[in-house]
């Protein structure tokens, strides 16, 4: 598990937000971007929250509960 | 399946909402960096929900809701749902507590013993939204006695109880000082609460009356003599006493000789005043140069005219 706000990030640059150009002929934009997906968390002494997407079935068969994240992006130019 | 472990402690609710919103906006700022690399488009964090599968817990002793994230194969878990949206700067200081705006912004504790408030008082009482001695005036007015009744019944706190810490708090507190050059003239700021009425307020450095130069209920500014070093601050208010320790550092330059020459508080440190430590601190230290000009009780003995007030 990795900390939240380590997770958001490495989500959030899995997309890509423009596609294609005038070599391409036409170019996509991404306005907005909704993400959601199971997630195991884990809720640590100091109160932060790790968290991860899910790991599959444990061989031990002693899987974490699933949570849900939900994350809504909206594009900014600089 | 296996029902949740007891053993297993808890996070308090607190500092986990503290916790992951320092954390959201720790990737807000991180995709705000990104936009310095030169990208034609960034992505910021509108809305953010989370699912997390907990067990609710109740510290019967601080009487702190816990959550727990469930463990493996764990049954029973609650879910609970977060929602966490953007809102702009104006909204968050609408809609926040500002402790500036605070008029005694004292922790209820510090009048907790005069009040005769013990931990489950002092627990009722947080959970009313009250945690500065200011808010407890405002929920109970100490005229209104009809308020306080109700508000002893919806608290389960003995009336005479709130009477007894609303009265503790209309007591002047010294609580510390610092000291304010303007130009080659020096003055010492006491900081406290209930120091002026509107209508007179007193001041006594080491036994010497002096100039009060702007009073207000939270701070006063007044003008120390020449030979005051250190020792007793003595604020009288409305008939009422309090007591706190100064110390006036020496200008930059002066010979420490001259710094330690001044009067010298000796005893007071014992008298039960209730400045800052490390006040009373240096006041003893100091002390060590011999007595004062009044004695080691300054003019009024070791408690003064009516007594400290704690």
């Amino acid at each position: 598990m990795i900390a939240l706000e380590d997770l958001v990030l490495a989500l959030s640059a899995q997309i890509p937000q423009q596609a294609g150009g005038p070599a391409h002929g036409v170019e996509l934009v991404l306005d907005s971007l909704e993400i959601t997906l199971p997630i195991e968390s884990r809720l640590m002494a100091s109160g932060r929250l790790c968290a991860s997407a899910p790991r599959g079935s444990w061989r031990s068969g002693f899987d974490l509960p699933h949570g849900e994240l939900h994350l809504g992006f909206t594009s900014r130019k600089p | 399946m296996s029902g949740p472990r007891q053993s297993s402690r808890g996070v308090p609710v607190d500092d986990f909402l503290q916790a992951i919103a320092e954390q959201l906006d720790k990737a807000q700022d991180s995709l705000a960096l990104k936009a310095r690399t030169g990208r034609p488009l960034t992505w910021a964090l509108r809305d953010f929900k989370i699912a997390l599968q907990v067990f609710v817990e109740l510290d019967a002793a601080s009487g702190q809701v816990l959550w727990r994230t469930a463990g493996p194969n764990e049954s029973g878990a609650s879910t609970v749902n977060l929602e966490f949206t953007t809102i702009t700067k104006p909204m968050i200081e609408e809609n926040s507590y500002s402790i500036l705006d605070e008029s005694d912004a004292r922790p209820i504790e510090s009048i907790g013993i005069a009040a005769d408030l013990d931990d489950e008082d002092k627990l009722r009482l947080r959970r009313l939204g009250v945690r500065t001695v200011g808010q407890l005036r405002r929920l109970a007015p100490a005229n209104e006695r009809q308020q306080l009744d109700a508000i002893g019944e919806l608290a389960s706190i003995p009336v005479g109880k709130l009477e007894a810490a609303l009265r503790a708090s209309a007591r002047p507190s010294v609580q510390g000082h610092e000291t304010v050059r303007k130009g080659d003239q020096t003055f010492l700021r006491i900081r406290g609460a209930n120091l002026h009425d509107g209508i007179n307020t007193e001041v006594r450095l080491a036994g010497d009356p002096v100039e009060v130069v702007d009073a207000r209920p939270n701070q006063l500014l007044v003008r120390p003599m020449e030979h005051h070093s250190s020792g007793q601050i003595e604020v009288m208010v409305g008939g009422e006493r309090a007591t706190g320790f100064f110390r006036v550092p020496p200008p930059a330059g002066a010979p420490l000789a001259a710094a330690l020459g001044g009067a010298a508080p000796s005893a007071p440190a014992a008298s039960g005043g209730n400045g800052a430590t490390a006040h009373a601190t240096g006041a003893a230290a100091l002390s060590a140069t011999g007595p004062g000009p009044h004695g080691p009780h300054g003019p009024h003995g070791p408690h003064g005219p009516q007594g400290g007030r704690a």
